[in-house]
């Protein structure tokens, strides 16, 4: 009586011993993060839609690895210079103080820092030069840059995963016992995709908040006027390329702004190899500006009044691909009176988002 | 064993067979291909030429009737009230469908939604848009729609609205370089556009229909009216003072398109 019935079991027993191990095998199952926290991207009022990377969605586990990754000098060769050596947060993420930052080897780098914040609109590419096509892209550039971190991929990826810590982050973020270079991207992708700027006194007026002051409105207006003294119209005319439009304070294109006559540094001709964009840089955000002098792709300004009185008196009109734009106005060169001036700084001043470069989310996750 | 004992036997093994069968459902297996539904619409696919001549954008040099020497850098517009015309006269209004073309960065492509079979012969669109789209909000769009300001970096502000036409680039003054930005906007600027198919469109049901739009930017210039930049004025910002300018502009604009049907 009892033998039938134990056979009948041990049966059970192999059947139920095999389906464990098939679902032990499947590698997709067994290496899914075990808790992935889904956040929700919240568009900021009136920020235009975006296309959000359709692999990489934000967790938890994958921002503050991020997170970590950016202030953590693992990435660069001598495990001296994090990402965060070269954007402060409280420069909003630029380097402030600073023409241009000094790499691990001591390189002087040839560009000004840039300020991180938005990324997310940055649909034209990245760099001053634009030589990375996404935000995914740029994220591993400066590793492998002589300039800043001075290591490669595989090698940061060699110290990254030799740390107990990073292999558990990147196991509860992607599901991967190692990192590979596409899990290091996303990581870092995540946490600077979060660095929102939108919380101004002019978002905070938008939003319906305190309106303001007339010397502001008065900056505003010219700000979005054209220059047509032939109208008898006075403006700064800086929409064309740092418009209001969509709050960004740029349209992400890339220009010669008539730095120079004779250019130096080719800019975005050095990835697209057309002559035709020799001498054209990315236009800026102009938001944070209060925090992230110095200005222009080289740093050459240390201040808003350097900066006007460049657009007002300096621009260079025989630059080569000089766009139309920096020329249009007649006469062309834009020349605000200094109460203008102040009214145009006053308006730009409203741009300043203390909140964002105090925002604990993005501080570093070390001194916390 | 008694008839308790075999009926126990009998639940567990179908339990065991229900794990197994549930384990050929799991993700390993390849996905359903998703039912793919036709899109019967029709696609407006501008191209960009002068005087039949293709178009470099930022190192192609032209003459113009007028003989100003241009180097066309930019040309974009934004477009909306499309309607098609059938042979029976018919007339098909597209509502709520907008374009943007931007020909030096190779965006040209209209897509229509799906509309009644037939034969067409006309096509209408305006560049410009109704002032109530004009000044709504503009984060309202999707991210990969016409009116993205993104995307078209077309929108001058909430005041302003967008700029229905952009055409910039250099020009020869005096030998001297020089430039040209001609922005046209404001709904009393926006240009109608009445284009006879060359050769009409039969669109069924089964079948995307496409459009070939030409645009010839000799006519920018040289169209109802001769526009030489140097006396005419080589910007303009839409303002109304800028009135006559921006009506010869517009009615040039008018002549610029061809288009046929594949």
């Amino acid at each position: 009586m009892n033998r039938p019935f134990n056979k009948f079991y041990i049966v059970i027993l192999v059947v139920l011993g095999v389906s464990l191990l098939q679902f032990a095998c499947r590698k997709d199952i067994s290496l899914l993060p075990p808790n992935p926290d889904y956040v929700d991207f919240k568009r900021p009022f009136g920020f235009p839609a975006f296309i959000p990377p359709k692999d990489n969605r934000l967790t938890e586990q994958g921002i503050l690895l991020g997170r970590m990754l950016f202030y953590d000098p693992i990435l660069s060769e001598d495990s001296t210079q994090s990402c965060a050596s070269c954007h402060h947060q409280s420069a909003a993420f630029a380097h402030t103080n600073t023409q241009f930052s000094i790499g691990i080897n001591g390189n002087i780098g040839k560009r000004n820092s840039m300020a991180l914040f938005n990324l997310n609109w940055h649909v034209r590419g990245f760099f001053w030069d634009g030589r990375a096509a996404t935000l995914h892209e740029q994220t591993l550039m400066p590793i492998e840059d002589p300039t800043e971190m001075a290591s490669s991929v595989p090698a940061a990826l060699k110290r990254i995963n030799g740390t107990v810590r990073y292999k558990q982050m990147f196991y509860k973020a992607f599901g991967v016992k190692e990192a590979t270079s596409v899990e290091l991207g996303k990581a870092i992708e995540q946490f600077l995709t979060t660095l929102l700027s939108a919380d101004s006194k002019y978002d905070r007026s938008k939003k319906g908040g305190p309106g303001l002051s007339f010397e502001e409105m008065e900056g505003e207006r010219l700000f979005n006027t054209e220059n047509r003294p032939d109208f008898m119209i006075r403006g700064a005319d800086c929409f064309h390329c740092h418009g209001e439009s969509g709050l960004l304070f740029t349209n992400s294109e890339f220009f010669n702004n008539g730095l120079d006559k004779n250019l130096t540094d080719l800019g975005l001709f050095l990835t697209t190899g057309k002559v035709s964009d020799k001498g054209k840089f990315k236009a800026p955000s102009l938001r944070n500006l209060a925090f992230s002098s110095p200005y222009m792709h080289d740093g050459r300004f240390k201040t808003l009044d350097e900066v006007l009185d460049f657009y007002g008196e300096h621009v260079q009109l025989q630059s080569p691909n000089i766009d139309p734009l920096m020329k249009h106005s007649r006469p062309p060169q834009i020349e605000l009176n200094a109460q203008e001036k102040e009214y145009l700084k006053a308006f730009l001043n409203t741009l300043n988002d203390y909140t964002f470069i105090s925002n604990p989310a993005f501080s570093n996750p070390f001194k916390n | 064993m008694n008839n308790k004992l075999l009926k126990t036997r009998g639940i567990f093994l179908w339990i065991c067979i229900l794990m197994l069968s549930f384990q050929g459902c799991g993700p390993d297996d390849p996905p359903i291909e998703p039912v793919v539904k036709a899109d019967k619409g029709i696609t407006l696919d501008f191209t960009s030429n002068f005087n039949g001549q293709l178009i470099n954008y930022n190192t192609s040099t032209f003459t113009t009737s007028s003989k100003d020497t241009i180097t066309p850098l930019r040309f974009k517009m934004i477009m909306s009230n499309i309607v098609l015309t059938k042979m029976d006269n018919t007339v098909v209004s597209i509502p709520n469908t907008f374009g943007y073309v931007s020909f030096e960065e190779n965006k040209r492509l209209v897509t229509l939604p799906a509309i009644a079979a037939g034969v067409y012969k006309k096509l209408e669109f305006r560049l410009g848009l109704d002032s109530a789209i004009n000044h709504s909000d503009p984060s309202q769009w999707g991210a990969e729609h016409p009116l993205n300001t993104v995307l078209n970096n077309m929108h001058w502000g909430w005041a302003g609205g967008y700029i229905f036409v952009t055409h910039e680039g250099n020009f020869k003054k005096n030998g001297a370089d020089d430039v040209y930005t001609y922005h046209i906007a404001t709904l009393p600027f926006a240009v109608d556009i009445s284009v006879d198919l060359q050769n009409t469109l039969n669109h069924t049901q089964d079948n995307v229909g496409v459009i070939n739009v030409k645009c010839d930017l000799n006519h920018f210039f040289d169209g109802d009216n001769a526009f030489r930049i140097q006396t005419e004025g080589a910007s303009s910002h839409s303002a109304p003072a800028q009135a006559g300018l921006i009506n010869k502009l517009r009615a040039n604009i008018k002549g610029m398109f061809s288009a046929s049907a594949n």
